[in-house]
C-alpha cells in the first residue's frame, strides 16, 4: 500500500489544485485498479495457452475466460480486483467440493463429456456397483434392420451402440491448491508500481 | 495478498441491463443490415428467435455468467449462494430445456440438426451465450479503460491472439483494409478511442469481440509506449468516449423498449414491421 502527504502552501494555484485532486487517493485508485487488471489478464491469457485439458478434447478455453472476467472497483479510495468466473478460487485455494442440489458430482470421465453437464445427454443410465451408483453410462442399444424375405421378414441385428462410461458418480472431491494459477504479490506490485509513479510524474511535471 | 468475494462487474451488468429483448424472424445478416451498432447493442436478439421469453432468458443467464456473485429475485439482486453460481455449462443445459419447451425440434423447423441454426445444439448455444458474455465483458474492460486517469496512463491498445484457433481469420488483412498501422514488425496497435475499433469488428463496436467465436482480444499500451510509437504526443490529453448507456439506464424499461422499437422502425425506411411483437421484413 502507498501513502501520500503534500503540504500545500497555496491552494489558490491551479498546478497545486491538479496535483491535489490527482494524487487524491480516489484518482489513484483506478490507475492501481487498472495496472493490476492489465497484469492479471496478461498472466491468466499465457496461462491459457501453456494449460489444456488433461482429458484432451475442444478446449474450454478456462484461464481466457477467466481472465476476461477480471476487472477492478473502487471502494473507499481503495482499487479492488476482481475475477468474476465460477471454478477459479477452487482451483487457487481448493478444497472440498460437495455436491449441493443433488446426491453425486459427477466427474467426466471421457473427453465428450468435458464441459458438458450430465443432463445435456438424453442417453445415460446409472450404473450400480456393490456400493451403490458409481457411474452415468451411455445406453446400450443395437441397431436393428428388417428385411422381407420369401419367408417373411427377418430382423438382422446392426451396429451395437453405448455402454461408454461417461461419469463417475461420486459423493465428494478433495481438490488441491494451485498458487500458480495466479501471479504472487510482488510481480502483481512490480506491474503496478511503475504505473502509479508514471501517473504522479505527469501530474507534477 | 488479502482475499475476499468478487465484486460485481458494474460495467459489464450495466451492458445487459440497458438491453430490451427483439423477437425477429430476420437472419443474422439481415439484422446486420437493418439495425446500427447502436441499436444492437441495446437490443437483446438471436437470428430467426421470435420467443420473447427465451430472449429474456438469455439475457438473465449471460448476465449471471459475467456476474455469478449476484443472483436478482423479483428485481432484488442478493449473493449467490453455493449451487447458484452460473456457468456456461449450467446456462447451456437450462437453454436446451427452454427451447425443448417450445415445442421446438430441428426436424419440424427444417434446420440440420447439430447445425449452427438448430437452436438445440451446442453449436448454436454457445455462441448465444459466448458472444453475450463477451461482449458485455468487453464492454466492461473498455467503458474501466475510458476513466480519465486510466485514459491518460493507456491512452492505446494493441490486438493480440488470446487464443487460438483451428482456422484463425486474416485478421492483419482486415486491419490493413480498415487503415490500420502496423509496430514492430506486425503488432496491430491503435489509440483507444480511434474509428479502427469499430471498423474491424463484424458487430461496429469498439470493444471485443471483434467477430462470431473470435481468439482477438485488446491489451493495453501505455502512454510511455504510446509516445514512442508516435501514436501521441507526451502531454496530449486523450478524450474519454461515451457509449451512453448509462443514460439509457435512467429511461424506464418500458419507455426504453418503446424507444428501441421506434429506433429500429425508423431506422430501416419501412423495410421493416413489428408484426405481433416480432421483428420482420415487411409483407413477410
Amino acid at each position: 500500500m502507498y501513502g501520500l502527504s503534500i503540504a500545500l502552501t497555496d491552494n489558490a494555484t491551479p498546478f497545486c489544485r491538479r496535483v491535489a485532486v490527482g494524487i487524491h487517493a480516489s484518482r489513484i485508485a483506478p490507475v492501481v485498479g487498472r495496472a493490476g487488471v492489465n497484469a492479471l489478464r496478461d498472466f491468466l491469457f499465457d496461462l491459457d495457452g501453456e494449460r489444456a485439458n488433461e482429458l484432451g478434447g475442444k478446449r474450454q478455453h478456462f484461464y481466457a475466460a477467466a481472465a476476461r472476467s477480471t476487472q477492478f472497483q473502487v471502494e473507499d479510495s481503495a482499487a479492488i480486483l476482481s475475477i468474476n468466473h465460477v471454478g477459479f478460487a477452487q482451483r487457487f485455494f481448493g478444497g472440498r467440493i460437495e455436491p449441493v442440489n443433488t446426491r453425486y458430482l459427477t466427474i467426466p470421465a471421457r473427453t465428450e463429456a468435458y464441459g458438458k453437464r450430465a443432463g445435456e445427454f438424453d442417453n445415460l443410465e446409472v450404473l450400480y456397483g456393490r456400493n451403490g451408483p458409481w457411474a452415468l453410462a451411455e445406453r446400450e442399444s443395437i441397431d436393428v434392420s428388417f428385411r422381407k424375405g420369401k419367408k417373411g421378414t427377418k430382423a438382422k441385428a446392426g451396429q451395437e451402440r453405448g455402454g461408454l462410461v461417461l461419469y463417475f458418480l461420486v459423493t465428494s472431491v478433495d481438490q488441491e491448491g494451485d498458487e500458480t494459477v495466479l501471479p504472487t504479490s510482488e510481480e502483481l506490485l512490480g506491474a503496478v508500481m511503475p504505473h502509479v509513479d508514471s501517473y504522479i510524474d505527469r501530474l507534477v511535471a | 495478498m488479502s482475499f475476499s468475494s468478487p465484486v460485481p462487474f458494474k460495467e459489464a451488468i450495466a451492458s445487459r441491463a440497458v438491453k430490451t429483448a427483439l423477437p425477429t424472424s430476420l437472419s443474422s445478416k439481415e439484422i446486420q443490415d437493418a439495425l446500427s451498432a447502436e441499436l444492437r447493442e441495446r437490443a437483446m436478439f438471436s437470428a430467426r428467435m421470435t420467443d420473447l421469453g427465451f430472449l429474456r432468458k438469455v439475457n438473465d443467464l449471460a448476465t449471471r455468467i459475467v456476474s455469478p456473485e449476484t443472483i436478482t429475485e423479483d428485481g432484488v439482486a442478493r449473493p449467490a449462494r453455493p449451487g447458484e453460481y452460473m456457468d456456461k455449462a449450467t446456462a447451456r443445459l437450462q437453454l436446451k430445456e427452454a427451447i425443448r419447451a417450445l415445442g421446438f425440434h430441428p426436424g419440424t423447423e427444417g434446420v440440420a440438426p447439430g447445425s449452427i441454426k438448430d437452436f438445440s445444439s451446442d453449436a448454436r448455444l454457445n455462441l448465444i451465450l459466448d458472444t453475450n458474455v463477451r461482449m458485455a465483458q468487453g464492454y466492461g474492460f473498455f467503458q474501466q479503460g475510458q476513466d480519465p486517469a486510466v485514459l491518460d496512463e493507456w491512452p492505446a491498445q494493441e490486438l493480440f491472439r488470446a487464443e487460438s484457433r483451428e482456422k484463425p481469420r486474416d485478421w492483419a488483412s482486415r486491419w490493413s483494409a480498415a487503415g490500420g498501422k502496423f509496430f514492430d514488425g506486425g503488432r496491430m496497435i491503435a489509440l483507444k478511442n480511434a474509428p479502427i475499433w469499430s471498423a474491424i469488428s463484424a458487430f461496429g463496436l469498439p470493444y471485443p469481440p471483434f467477430d462470431y467465436n473470435s481468439g482477438m482480444d485488446v491489451r493495453d499500451i501505455d502512454r510511455a509506449e504510446a509516445v514512442a510509437l508516435g501514436l501521441v504526443a507526451e502531454k496530449e490529453a486523450v478524450l474519454p468516449a461515451d457509449r451512453g448507456l448509462n443514460d439509457d439506464l435512467s429511461v424506464p424499461v418500458d419507455e426504453r423498449a418503446a424507444q428501441l422499437v421506434a429506433a429500429v422502425v425508423k431506422a430501416s425506411a419501412g423495410a421493416l414491421e413489428f408484426v405481433k411483437g416480432v421483428l420482420k421484413l415487411k409483407g413477410s
